[in-house]
């Protein structure tokens, strides 16, 4: 079995997905499998082997996802159960997972209430609370994170939220609640010697509490491909163990036998201390392992090691696969074990060969899962690897030790430490304002996505036969690969208008053909806690990932109905994100003296219309039909825009009310719709009878919140629709809505069945 | 995995080539293989051995100014130089009845019979014969357990009197000695003669003299090592 078990890795892998999307990928693996024996490349005990644990594998997978199915609807009002999960902390409140009295796991969110009831709140105590058990709410726009499919991933689907008034007891724990009143201990005792800078890095890189970092870092390293670094891995783990196993051995503390076993027994609770994430567990795991082996005086190549410990996880813990967590990390050590023969030569050389394997390997993830790729990442991670990990993550380790020794030491170098990593976030900020170049190519389908590790195994495999010219062939197929796969829209006939479900607010985006240009009408943004400025909510979960997943990186115009927030709210988030050639405006919107200067200084061009001017965008005319004159309020100065596009007239009405509908009614006696945005998400102060029969629809748009709070839309609307026979659609009930054409044809479809 | 003549164990590395097409087992750790010296430079047309002066060495040139031998052999080609740790190996699997160490020669033998003789489309292979007392003693066949690697037409055409064993006699006494072969089948193909090693060159050419005279048409031999 010695040197095969990635073998039946493999097979055990290809079954998981099969059991999740097609069966053709095990009869793809087996046949394989059968190949290799009939050439005799391996012995039938690992046939045996890996059909027995490939067909576990499929039973345990497939088990999970028929349980998302016919999971039953916990119905009690008052909830009991276990806290199983530890507890994550972060801005709103605090978040644990909780099982009920029927064995099923629910996500439990809290938000923020006071310091001696969370104290109560420990991985195993028991909890009774009262509240409203929901099912998860699910992705509605393309390229949106499922939460719902996130949560089902790791076994959960329900959730529950509860908000300070909400009750909810907690009492007992669990025994290893030690474990994590030693991390918060940790937290605790840094806080209070450290600096906050320091502290929080500290706590991030040793005992994975993130909590201190904000999300414009996190956001930053992600965006250069430094993620891993945030992240307890291998890297990590395998310098807290070298510093720890050298002082011992070094310093003659312990024998060099009892040093192997302290380690193999800090291990595992280092894993659960450093917050359990799967890439810990897997790291924590591979070094106990190899340690045992080394005890044990065996030998044990190291992709068996790590397979083994793959087939454990996915036994042990079947949802753990789908998990981008414990995806990146064992694809990434695979990839670099199968390495190992390149890397010779000079460091810096061998460090930009470490940096570039890791980023090609996880290059599909990071389309499938965010749509674009940072080229200069691969550099970036040249001085950013060592510089944590000789210098960032050994020094936390230390002043760790300090913290509770030598108190004023570890001040004093804490306050060398800033400078220094102040410096270094400044190089990335800058870096980050001045060579940032995304490249965004959009979502990868799972044909592409195995195309690409194909093409990949090629260049590897020349790369590390020395056969330099082949490898460089493969080399440029992969870059076209990805060159085709970020042109490709430009040479798609079809066009969209998509009404992204951004809850209560409006968006559309227009592809026109062959990417000759994209139009975003009105870009929503969330309200604060504060109800008067907008945050990136909205822009962060909603239209930039379904922008990217369309391969978009620029707007060539950016049409804005009014001024108010859910409609205009994440425009500068856009403006920052995108190149944003043109905004389209009414000649009534506000546009503060700031605001214009920062888009001169960009270089958008504004266009202001009134009623009777049209615009032309590469070819498509839109006619505005409102406001003549100003209105003195924002929703009444919306711009009313009307256009042609796939054989039907469609009418973008912003927020107006019947003041406007009735000018237009006079202004225009033929004016007809077959598409209609329904103003104002279905207020009853607009769209009223008459407009209705001036225009005639076919179809009524209405964008509008899940359950907001203004009540729309109205029913007297809704009523009014459905008299005159009028199809609507809505985000709240459809998600995002899609009208795809080419010529004068086209079909909708919704997002939500 | 152990190796076969070192007995440690051999670990397996997977790398990107053998990812999802994995290697033959290998017979030999590395640091053993690495004591295995395939011929390789410049060597003599005839015999095989190296030689960088001129296209044949000089005892091809001696055997073939003798219109007995001369192009009696056509040419014969080795896969190993002769050194101490093969000596070893074939000693142990020859005269000990190590028979499995033939396996360590496997690949070798494989790979440098398709690279020499591809270019004969119709040929036979023969194995030099071990006579019925010297079969009896060692249990096997040398010759014939390197001719089974070859995936080709192999017939037992030759039979062997017993004599002295040829590794016992001085050069003068083997070049002198009487040919001790028979031929039992008459081949009218080109014919590749097999022996675990070319020395002087006299076994072959005995079995390669007969051959002919029994009309076979041209006689090539192939040997493990070129002593």
């Amino acid at each position: 079995m010695k040197g095969y078990w990635h073998i039946v890795a493999f097979i055990a892998f290809v079954n998981s997905v099969s059991a999740t999307y097609h069966f053709l990928f095990s009869i793809l693996g087996y046949t394989w499998l059968f190949w290799l024996y009939k050439r005799r490349r391996i012995k039938l005990r690992v046939c045996i082997m890996s059909i027995v644990i490939g067909m576990a594998a499929f039973y345990l997978i497939y088990n999970v996802k028929s349980h998302a199915v016919s999971t039953p609807i916990p119905k009690q009002d008052t909830l009991q159960g276990k806290i199983v999960s530890s507890i994550s902390n972060n801005d709103a409140g605090i978040s644990f997972t909780l099982r009920d009295l029927n064995d099923q796991l629910i996500e439990v969110f809290l938000f923020e209430r006071d310091a001696k009831q969370l104290k109560e709140i420990k991985t195993g105590a028991s909890c009774t609370m009262k509240g409203n058990v929901q099912e998860p709410q699910q992705a509605t726009n393309p390229g949106q994170f499922d939460y719902k499919n996130y949560l089902a991933n790791n076994g959960i689907y329900w959730n529950i939220t509860l908000d300070d008034r909400d009750p909810i007891q907690c009492e007992g724990e669990s025994w290893l609640q030690f474990i994590y009143s030693i991390r918060q201990n940790i937290v605790v005792k840094t806080k209070d010697v450290l600096s906050p800078l320091t502290s929080s890095w500290l706590q991030a890189l040793l005992i994975g509490e993130k909590m201190g970092i904000d999300n414009e870092t996190e956001e930053l390293f992600q965006r250069w491909g430094l993620s891993h670094l945030l992240a307890i891995s291998g890297l990590h783990v395998g310098i807290v163990i070298g510093i720890l196993y050298t002082t011992l051995v070094k310093f003659h503390l312990v024998t060099k036998e009892k040093a192997q076993w302290i380690i193999i027994l800090f291990l595992p609770f280092y894993a659960i201390l450093a917050g359990g994430e799967p890439s810990v567990w897997r790291a924590s795991m591979m070094t106990a392992v190899a340690f045992l082996f080394l005890k044990a005086g065996k030998k044990i190549s190291l992709t068996d090691g790590l397979s083994i410990l793959f087939l454990v996880f996915i036994i042990v813990s079947p949802t753990m696969l789908f998990q981008i967590g414990f995806q990146l990390s064992f694809i990434v050590t695979f990839a670099l074990l199968l390495s190992k023969k390149i890397f010779s030569g000079p460091k810096l050389f061998v460090a930009l060969r470490i940096s570039l394997i890791s980023q090609l390997i996880v290059l599909p993830f990071q389309l499938y899962y965010f749509f674009f790729f940072n080229p200069l990442s691969v550099l970036v991670n040249v001085i950013f690897v060592p510089y944590f990990t000789f210098l960032v993550i050994p020094l936390m380790f230390l002043l760790l030790f300090l913290t509770y020794t030598f108190p004023l030491l570890a001040k004093l170098m804490d306050s060398l430490f800033i400078p220094t990593h102040e410096m270094m976030l400044r190089v990335l900020e800058w870096m980050d304002q001045s060579l940032y170049f995304p490249w965004v190519i959009g979502k990868l389908s799972p044909i592409l996505f195995i195309s690409y590790f194909f093409l990949f195994l090629f260049f590897m495999k020349y790369l590390s036969a020395e056969r330099e010219r082949q490898a460089f062939r493969y080399g440029l197929i992969l870059v076209c690969f990805l060159f085709i796969l970020s042109i490709k829209p430009f040479f798609t006939p079809y066009s969209t208008v998509t009404m992204l479900d951004v809850g209560q607010g409006d968006s559309f985006v227009i592809e026109l053909p062959y990417r000759r240009g994209i139009i975003v009408i009105d870009a929503a943004g969330s309200i604060g806690s504060d109800f008067q400025t907008a945050t990136d909510k909205t822009y962060r979960q909603i239209i930039k990932p379904f922008l990217y997943a369309k391969g978009i990186r620029q707007i060539d115009s950016l049409i804005l109905s009014h001024e108010d927030i859910d409609h205009v709210g994440s425009v500068p988030y856009l403006l920052d994100g995108f190149d944003v050639k043109q905004i389209v405006t009414s000649r009534y919107f506000n546009i503060s003296k700031t605001t214009k200067k920062n888009l001169k200084d960009s270089g958008v061009r504004v266009t202001k219309l009134v009623e009777g001017e049209y615009i032309d965008i590469k070819g498509y005319s839109f006619l505005a039909l409102s406001p003549t004159s100003d209105n003195g309020t924002s929703n009444e100065n919306s711009l009313v825009l009307f256009t042609e596009l796939g054989g039907l007239r469609w009418l973008f009405s912003g927020d107006i009310g019947n003041k406007s509908e009735r000018e237009m009614i006079n202004n225009y006696p033929n004016l007809k719709a077959d598409v209609l945005k329904v103003s104002h998400h279905g207020s009853k102060f607009s769209t009223s009878d008459q407009w209705l029969e001036r225009l005639k629809p076919k179809i009524a748009l209405i964008s509008v919140g899940r359950n907001n709070q203004y009540g729309h839309p109205a029913k007297e609307v809704v009523s009014k629709l459905k008299n005159q026979g009028i199809a609507i659609v809505r985000t709240d009930q459809h998600g995002s809505i899609r009208y795809r054409f080419t010529g004068k044809k086209g079909t909708f479809s919704k997002y939500l069945p | 995995m152990f190796c076969i003549w070192c007995d440690t164990e051999i670990m397996i590395e997977v790398n990107w080539n053998n990812l999802f097409y994995p290697d033959h087992p290998k017979p030999l750790c590395d640091q053993c293989e690495t004591k295995l010296d395939f011929l390789s430079g410049n060597q003599c047309t005839l015999c095989g051995r190296n030689w960088d002066f001129g296209n044949r060495c000089r005892d091809c040139a001696r055997w073939e100014k003798d219109p007995e031998w001369q192009g009696v052999l056509t040419f014969n080609r080795s896969v190993f130089s002769y050194s101490k740790a093969i000596q070893e190996m074939v000693a142990k699997w020859k005269y000990r009845g190590d028979y499995v160490l033939v396996e360590s020669f496997r690949q070798g033998f494989q790979a440098a019979f398709t690279k020499q003789f591809s270019f004969l489309e119709v040929a036979v292979i023969v194995p030099i014969p071990l006579s019925l007392e010297r079969l009896s003693e060692r249990g096997f066949n040398q010759a014939e357990a390197l001719a089974d690697f070859l995936n080709a037409t192999t017939i037992q055409a030759l039979t062997r009197i017993h004599g002295e064993k040829q590794s016992k006699k001085t050069r003068r006494e083997r070049l002198v000695s009487t040919n001790p072969f028979e031929v039992v089948t008459h081949i009218k193909t080109p014919v590749i003669l097999i022996d675990d090693i070319y020395t002087t060159g006299i076994t072959i050419r005995h079995a390669a003299k007969k051959l002919r005279d029994a009309g076979c048409p041209e006689v090539y031999s192939f040997t493990l090592i070129r002593g």
